[in-house]
């Protein structure tokens, strides 16, 4: 048993000083061994705040550098493209245990960067005629494949599923105000999400009504 | 479908634990128990598969709603695992709905770790009752004859096992998955459940034998008035808790406590606020050392409920009087006044009336947790120090004989310690989220002192301590 003099304890574990207060410790054979395991550090926090704090300075300094040397409209491009990017790794890499709840923050951010966008570049209805009816009508596509690679529980993936679904009928507000220009890419958005929202409702209307109680409840 | 599972929304009391949960307080705490031989893994597998399904609780995984957290019951099965993780490490992650709670094995040593949120630590201290009882009974099979384990010893403390959390015994009969009422019963929040306990009572009398300064918006904003002491540290290099685990006789710590004239729960806790005091001289000099003491409520309301059931008093020392004793004498009495039964009755009403709160049901989650991590951070800069006592553990006759000291650690935001015993053996553990270890070398130097055989186990946080290898 290893013992520290100074504050008159007996040591368990494998101590070169005594964990109190690191002065030596005396003992003869073996120590006690420690009721716990020594487990390696993950990180060290002091490391992370160098490495953090060396490249906010990089990504500061280049930004000013852009902002100092490239034209203008270029850097709102280029910002915005920076914006998707940081935008769409933050969604997959927070929202990857529930793809389902991915595919509804994808759908919601790209929508609403390209509405911008066009909105930027002087409103040619491009994102209301093409962009987000087909972004709608591929992500019930891609729901439909996603779910059942990941092998979701529906529990899971219902409300998520339902969102998206009442997403891709909104192009008919589009329509209906006269937004396009072609109306086709609406058309089948509408139609798909409407066609799968009567199934949801025939085959899981109760589960979804369970489901978004849950969620609900106040 | 047949997917679709029980749930109960997570009370307030306990959504606190989650708006306060951070990357270096991890709202786990262990409760463990070193037995006298090397533990099998296998039994203790077994023995979790049966305790597993008398505690419907535990099924639960933690999810997220628009206004609540809230409990669903789930499929999953615990597994035993080494304990090869940091001690408290995180249990929750919002995206990943895994059980709230793990059980380890460490040479000797049976380990439960549990997220605060589900229960606190009497209710965590029964599953490990159990646990172990089952393990022994399956490890000695032979000392055990024909009786069951359930054909409690005359005496000893009725096992929690068989009742399910508040119900009689047979009021279910076994276990099966999938009865929605079984988990509903089992996860209802422990203040409702009491409710009917202080119906009856009347709310003026309650109110005037409360003192008026513990309300909590005076507590949270006196700050300004007087400044409360807080110690500072450097954080643990990846965030782990540093435990410093004290073994000692209760035999020899008890006398030192009744010489006083306090409980042994007053007598540290002074004793720690003394170390921080002398340590700190300088820091501390003319600031109030505030602690905050859990308060079991089941004993009180007679609830056996398995969710969080507790209040927290706080008591305080200023500086008029810096001698032990006055900390002592002062300490029991601010105890003593905040336990009364009309003082607990308040708290329980407080505690009901948190969860009815009107603005509190329709405020959204996200704000929820704001808010109330508001309030926890800035309860936290009125507190020096925190403790919980889960007081004697024991367990029927067999046994008994096969347990050694039993264990409680709590992650921390500060310095802090619980306590636990069992047998003759009385063990503090101090938790803390900072390196330096002085306030804990003068409470252990204290003990010593006053002749106190202690015994210390730490857990290594820097690199520095995990490369010194003892001979």
């Amino acid at each position: 048993m290893s013992r520290c003099p100074a504050c008159r304890v007996d040591v368990r574990g494998g101590w070169t000083t005594c964990p109190l207060c690191r002065g030596p410790i005396v003992g003869e054979g073996a120590p006690a061994p420690a009721p716990w395991p020594d487990v390696p550090l993950r990180f060290d926090r002091r490391v992370w705040l160098k490495v953090v704090g060396l490249v906010s300075l990089v990504v500061i300094a280049g930004t000013l550098g852009t902002v100092v040397f490239i034209p203008v409209p270029w850097v709102r491009l280029m910002v915005m493209g920076l914006a998707a990017l940081w935008l769409v790794a933050l969604i997959t890499v927070r929202k990857r245990r529930n793809v389902a709840k991915t595919i509804v923050y994808l759908v919601v951010a790209a929508c609403g960067l390209c509405v911008y966008a066009d909105f930027m570049s002087g409103w040619r209805a491009w994102s209301t005629t093409f962009v987000i009816p087909i972004i709608c009508a591929v992500s019930i596509i891609a729901l439909l494949v996603a779910v059942r690679i990941a092998r979701m529980r529906p529990a899971d993936y219902l409300v998520y599923s339902w969102l998206t679904l009442l997403f891709s009928v909104v192009p008919a507000l589009f329509l209906a105000f006269g937004w396009v220009h072609h109306t086709l890419p609406s058309w089948i958005s509408v139609a798909m999400g409407f066609l799968m929202l009567v199934w949801m409702q025939v085959f899981h209307g109760a589960d979804i009504q369970h489901e978004v109680r849950k969620r609900l409840h106040v | 479908m047949s997917d679709r599972r029980a749930w109960v929304r997570l009370d307030n009391a306990s959504n606190i634990f989650l708006a306060a949960m951070s990357d270096v307080d991890t709202k786990v705490f262990r409760v463990s128990a070193e037995l006298d031989d090397v533990v099998d893994p296998a039994l203790l597998q077994q023995a979790l598969e049966i305790v597993y399904d008398q505690y419907v609780l535990y099924h639960s995984v933690l999810r997220r709603g628009v206004f609540w957290y809230y409990l669903e019951e789930s499929e999953l099965r615990p597994e035993v695992t080494d304990d090869v993780l940091p001690p408290c490490d995180h249990l929750y992650h919002f995206d990943r709905h895994n059980l709230l709670f793990r059980v380890m094995h460490h040479d000797r040593r049976i380990i439960l770790e549990v997220l605060h949120a589900l229960t606190d630590g009497t209710g965590a201290s029964w599953v490990l009752h159990d646990l172990v009882c089952e393990y022994v009974r399956l490890r000695h099979p032979e000392e055990w004859g024909e009786s069951p384990l359930d054909g409690a010893q005359p005496g000893a403390p009725a096992l929690p096992t068989r009742v399910k959390h508040g119900l009689d015994p047979d009021s279910f009969g076994a276990f099966h998955p999938r009865q929605p009422r079984q988990f509903a019963v089992a996860a209802e929040p422990a203040p409702l459940q009491a409710e009917g306990a202080v119906e009856g009572s009347a709310p003026a009398a309650v109110a005037a034998a409360t003192p008026p300064r513990h309300l909590v918006a005076h507590d949270l904003f006196r700050r300004g008035r007087r400044r409360v002491h807080r110690v500072r540290g450097h954080l643990n290099p990846d965030h782990r808790t540093r435990i410093i685990e004290l073994t000692m006789p209760v035999g020899q710590v008890l006398p030192l406590a009744r010489a006083q004239g306090v409980s042994l729960t007053v007598y540290l806790t002074a004793l720690f606020l003394h170390a921080i005091r002398d340590v700190d001289a300088e820091t501390a000099a003319g600031r109030t050392m505030a602690v905050s003491v859990p308060v079991d409520l089941r004993q009180r309301f007679g609830s056996r409920s398995a969710r969080n059931f507790f209040a927290t008093t706080r008591l305080e020392h200023c500086q008029s009087d810096d001698s032990f004793d006055a900390m002592c004498t002062s300490l029991a009495r601010q105890l003593a006044e905040q336990t009364t039964p009309a003082a607990l009755e308040a708290k329980l009403r407080k505690l009901i009336g948190f969860e009815h709160h009107p603005i509190g049901r329709v405020l959204p989650r996200p704000l929820k947790d704001l808010v109330l991590g508001a309030v926890n951070r800035l309860n936290n800069r009125n507190l020096t120090v925190a403790m919980t006592n889960i007081g004697r553990v024991s367990f029927p006759d067999p046994v008994d004989a096969h347990v050694g000291a039993v264990h409680l650690a709590v992650s921390a935001a500060r310095p802090q310690f619980s306590m636990a015993s069992h047998g003759d053996l009385l063990t503090v553990d101090f938790t803390s989220p900072f390196t330096e270890t002085a306030h804990q070398t003068a409470f252990v130097r204290e003990l010593t002192e006053r002749g106190v055989q202690v015994t210390v186990a730490a857990v290594k946080v820097t690199a520095d301590e995990l490369a010194a290898v003892a001979p």
